[in-house]
C-alpha cells in the first residue's frame, strides 16, 4: 500500500479533513444552508459520497450477455458496468489508460472489445489491455498502469453496486435491514424475476442533490405539494397514495442505517395497491384481458403497480413505484434523475403492459411539482443571512428498533437527520481510494524484472 | 415472457402500439408529400399550436377525436410495448392534462409559462381510411417560466381525419431527441 499517485497500487485519501466543519454545518435538529450551496463541498461529496462509499450502478438484467455494458457515471467519474467475456460483472472506468479518452460514446451496447479512438489502444471488458497498436513505440508502458481502471463492484440479487474505497465495508452489512426490504421488493415479483428496462426517463432540475433525499420519505410534502395529483384522483374517484391524512395514517417511515430509509405506505392502503391507481391509458383493455383468462387477481392487480414501499438506498438509489429513480448529482446546483422502469418476466403479459403506463402518471402530474419545490428551496437557500434549516420534525416522538433506527410516523424527518448523518460521517474525513486493474502485478513496479513484454500477449 | 393470452383488450392495445409504431417507421420510407394537401394542413397544424400558445386549452381539446393518442416516446426509436414513454396518452389523459393547465395548486405550472412553436417542414399524405390525413412537421418549442427559459426541437407526426369540413385530430407524436440526455420536467407539454 503506497501513497505514491504514480503507483499502481496506490491507495490515496485526498482533500482536507473536514471533521470540525460538518459537526458545524450538520446539527441535530438543523442543518446549514451550505450543504446545499456550497461548491468547494460538492467538489468532495463527489470523492467521498459518490466514490468512498457504495453507490448503485445498474442492474445485472441490463447487461444480459457476455459483452454487454451500460455507460453510467459514479460522482465525476465516467464509468461502465460491464458483462465480460466468461460472464462476469465488472465497473470499469470509461476512460483509456493512454490519454484519458473515454472510450464508449453510446449509452448501451454489446462489443467484445472496447477501442478508443484516439490511438487505437483495445481493452476486454474485463479491462485487459488487448492490442496496442505500434506497441514497440510505448517504451515505458510497464513503468505505468494500462489496463482500464476498475471500481469494485459487488452485486446483491442482481442489484449491482460500486465503489471506489480501496477497503469498502461488505455490502451486505452497509445494507444493514435495507437488504431485508430489497428481498421484499424482488420478491414480489413471480419468482424473484425482474428486468431493468434500459432506457430512462431523465430529467433535470435546477437544485442540489440532496433535495430529493429530503423529499424522498417526506410524509407531508405529499397533502401539499401534490395537491393537484390529489385533486386530481378526486376528480377520478380515487384516494391515491398520497392523499392520505398525514395526522392518521398508520403509515411507517424507517430509517435503516447508513442513511437509508423505507417508507411504508402498506398499512394506510387495506384494500391494497391497486385501489390507489386512478383511470389509466388501456387500463381497462388490459383488466378485461386478465378477466378473460382468468387472471384478474388482486395479486396480479398489485403487481401492477408499485409496492408501496417506498425504499431509498443511500446515495443514490431511490424506489419509487415500478421505478428505480437514480439521483446523479451534476453540479452543486443541479441534478439529474434518471428513472428507470422494471417489468416482471414471469408475470402475465398485461402486468407488464400495464407497468410501461403507470408510472408515466405520476411522471406527469406529480413529479414536476416535485421538482418545482426543489428549486423553490435552492432558490430560498441563496439568502445567506438565513443560515439554518429546520429538520427537528417529528425528533419527540420517534422510536427506536432493535438495530437502534429510528422509526417514526410519516411526519417525522427522522430519515433526513438520518441521511445526514451518514453524510456527516462520509465527509468528515479523506476516505482512502483505489483504482484497481485486471494485472496490477504486471506493471513494472510491482515487478521490476519484467520489461518490455508486449501488452497484447495477453498474461 | 408467459405464453401470450388471446384476450381482445391485450390485442386492441398490442394493435395501437404495432400502429404507433408503423407511424414512426413511415417517416423512412415515406413517398413524396402531397402539396397541396401539405399546405392545407401546414395551416391545421399552426391553428393548433396557436391554440396552445394561448392557453386555448378547451378549444385545442374539442379538436381531439374520443380515439385521441397522444405519444411522447423517450427516443425516436421507442417502443410503445417494451418501452416506457414520457406521455402516452388516451383522451382522458389529455382532459385531465388540461384540467391541470387551470389548476392554480400545479406549483410546476403556476404562475404560467409561454411557450412559442415555430413549426416548418409540413408535409402530408392523404391515409388508407377515405379523410384520413398522415403528417409530419418539424418543431421548435420555446418555453418561458419565471426566469428560466427552455428550448428544444424535434418532430411532430400528427394523424388527422376530415369529418364535416373541419379537421379533427385522433393522433399527436412528439420526437425530442433532447430527452436522451435530461431535460427540465415536461410537464406542461402538448
Amino acid at each position: 500500500m503506497t501513497s505514491d499517485s504514480l503507483r499502481p497500487d496506490a491507495v490515496i485519501a485526498r482533500g482536507p479533513d473536514l471533521t470540525a466543519e460538518v459537526a458545524h454545518l450538520v446539527r441535530e435538529d438543523v442543518v446549514h444552508r451550505r450543504v446545499y450551496t456550497d461548491p468547494e463541498l460538492f467538489e468532495i461529496e463527489m470523492d467521498r459520497v459518490f466514490g468512498g462509499t457504495w453507490c448503485y450502478i445498474g442492474h445485472e438484467s441490463e447487461v444480459p450477455q457476455p459483452g454487454s455494458f451500460v455507460r453510467r457515471r459514479l460522482g465525476r467519474r465516467e464509468i461502465l458496468l460491464a458483462r465480460t467475456e466468461a460472464g462476469e460483472i465488472r465497473g470499469l472506468l470509461n476512460r483509456c489508460t493512454h490519454r484519458g479518452t473515454t472510450l464508449v460514446g453510446e449509452d448501451r451496447g454489446c462489443r467484445n472489445r472496447l477501442t478508443c479512438p484516439y490511438h487505437g489502444w483495445a481493452f476486454a471488458l474485463d479491462g485487459k489491455l488487448l492490442n496496442l497498436p505500434i506497441a514497440h513505440s510505448y517504451d515505458k508502458l510497464y513503468e505505468r498502469p494500462f489496463d482500464l481502471g476498475q471500481l469494485k463492484v459487488e452485486s446483491y440479487r442482481g442489484f449491482v453496486f460500486g465503489t471506489m474505497a480501496a477497503e469498502p465495508p461488505d455490502l451486505r452489512a452497509w445494507l444493514g435491514p435495507a437488504a431485508m426490504w430489497l428481498d421484499e421488493h424482488i420478491d414480489r415479483h413471480p419468482q424473484g424475476a425482474l428486468r431493468v428496462l434500459p432506457t430512462a426517463v431523465r430529467q433535470e432540475y435546477r437544485a442540489n442533490w440532496k433535495m430529493a433525499w429530503d423529499n424522498a420519505a417526506d410524509g407531508i410534502h405529499a397533502t401539499f405539494a401534490h395537491r393537484s395529483y390529489n385533486l386530481l384522483g378526486k376528480e377520478a374517484e380515487t384516494d391515491t397514495v398520497l392523499a392520505r391524512n398525514p395526522n392518521t395514517t398508520p403509515m411507517i417511515s424507517r430509517t435503516l442505517g447508513h442513511g437509508h430509509c423505507v417508507v411504508d405506505q402498506r398499512p394506510g392502503i387495506p384494500a391494497g395497491p391497486w385501489s390507489t391507481m386512478r383511470p389509466l391509458p388501456t387500463r381497462n383493455d388490459l383488466e378485461a384481458s386478465l378477466r378473460d383468462s382468468g387472471q384478474r387477481t388482486r395479486e396480479n392487480l398489485d403487481l401492477m403497480t408499485g409496492s408501496m414501499v417506498n425504499l431509498s438506498i443511500f446515495p443514490n438509489l431511490i424506489f419509487v413505484g415500478n421505478q428505480m429513480m437514480i439521483v446523479e448529482p451534476m453540479a452543486v446546483n443541479h441534478t439529474r434523475l434518471s428513472y428507470y422502469l422494471v417489468l416482471a418476466d414471469q408475470a402475465p403479459d398485461e402486468v407488464n403492459l400495464m407497468r410501461l403506463r403507470v408510472d408515466e402518471d405520476f411522471v406527469s402530474f406529480g413529479t414536476p411539482d416535485d421538482l418545482e419545490m426543489f428549486e423553490r428551496v435552492q432558490e430560498g437557500l441563496a439568502t445567506v443571512e438565513e443560515e439554518w434549516v429546520d429538520i427537528s420534525r417529528g425528533d419527540h416522538a420517534d422510536t427506536f428498533d432493535e438495530h437502534g433506527h429510528a422509526v417514526g410516523d410519516i411526519a417525522s424527518e427522522a430519515p433526513i437527520r438520518a441521511y445526514l448523518a451518514e453524510w456527516k460521517r462520509l465527509m468528515g474525513s479523506p476516505i482512502p481510494t483505489t483504482v484497481r486493474r485486471s494485472r496490477i502485478e504486471s506493471a513494472k513496479f510491482m515487478n521490476p524484472g519484467r520489461r518490455r513484454q508486449a501488452a497484447a500477449s495477453g498474461d | 415472457m408467459n405464453v401470450v393470452t388471446a384476450a381482445e383488450g391485450v390485442r386492441k392495445v398490442r394493435a395501437l402500439y404495432e400502429s404507433l409504431r408503423g407511424d414512426v417507421a413511415f417517416l423512412r420510407q415515406a413517398p413524396p408529400a402531397d402539396p397541396v394537401l401539405s399546405a392545407e394542413i401546414a395551416t391545421v397544424l399552426a391553428g393548433e399550436a396557436r391554440l396552445l400558445d394561448t392557453r386555448a386549452f378547451d378549444r385545442w381539446l374539442a379538436l381531439w377525436d374520443p380515439d385521441a393518442c397522444y405519444w411522447v416516446p423517450l427516443s425516436a426509436d421507442g417502443d410503445p410495448e417494451h418501452d416506457q414513454a414520457l406521455f402516452l396518452d388516451d383522451y382522458r389523459r389529455l382532459t385531465e392534462r388540461i384540467w391541470r393547465m387551470g389548476d392554480t395548486s400545479a406549483w410546476a405550472l403556476v404562475p404560467y409559462g409561454d411557450a412559442v412553436r415555430v413549426i416548418g417542414s409540413v408535409e402530408a399524405w392523404a391515409g388508407e381510411a377515405d379523410g384520413e390525413v398522415f403528417a409530419s412537421s418539424t418543431l421548435t418549442i420555446q418555453y418561458t417560466r419565471m426566469q428560466s427559459l427552455f428550448v428544444t426541437s424535434g418532430r411532430q407526426i400528427h394523424r388527422l381525419r376530415r369529418k364535416d369540413n373541419t379537421w379533427r385530430l385522433s393522433r399527436k407524436i412528439l420526437l425530442l431527441p433532447a430527452q436522451a440526455g435530461g431535460t427540465p420536467h415536461l410537464g406542461w407539454l402538448l
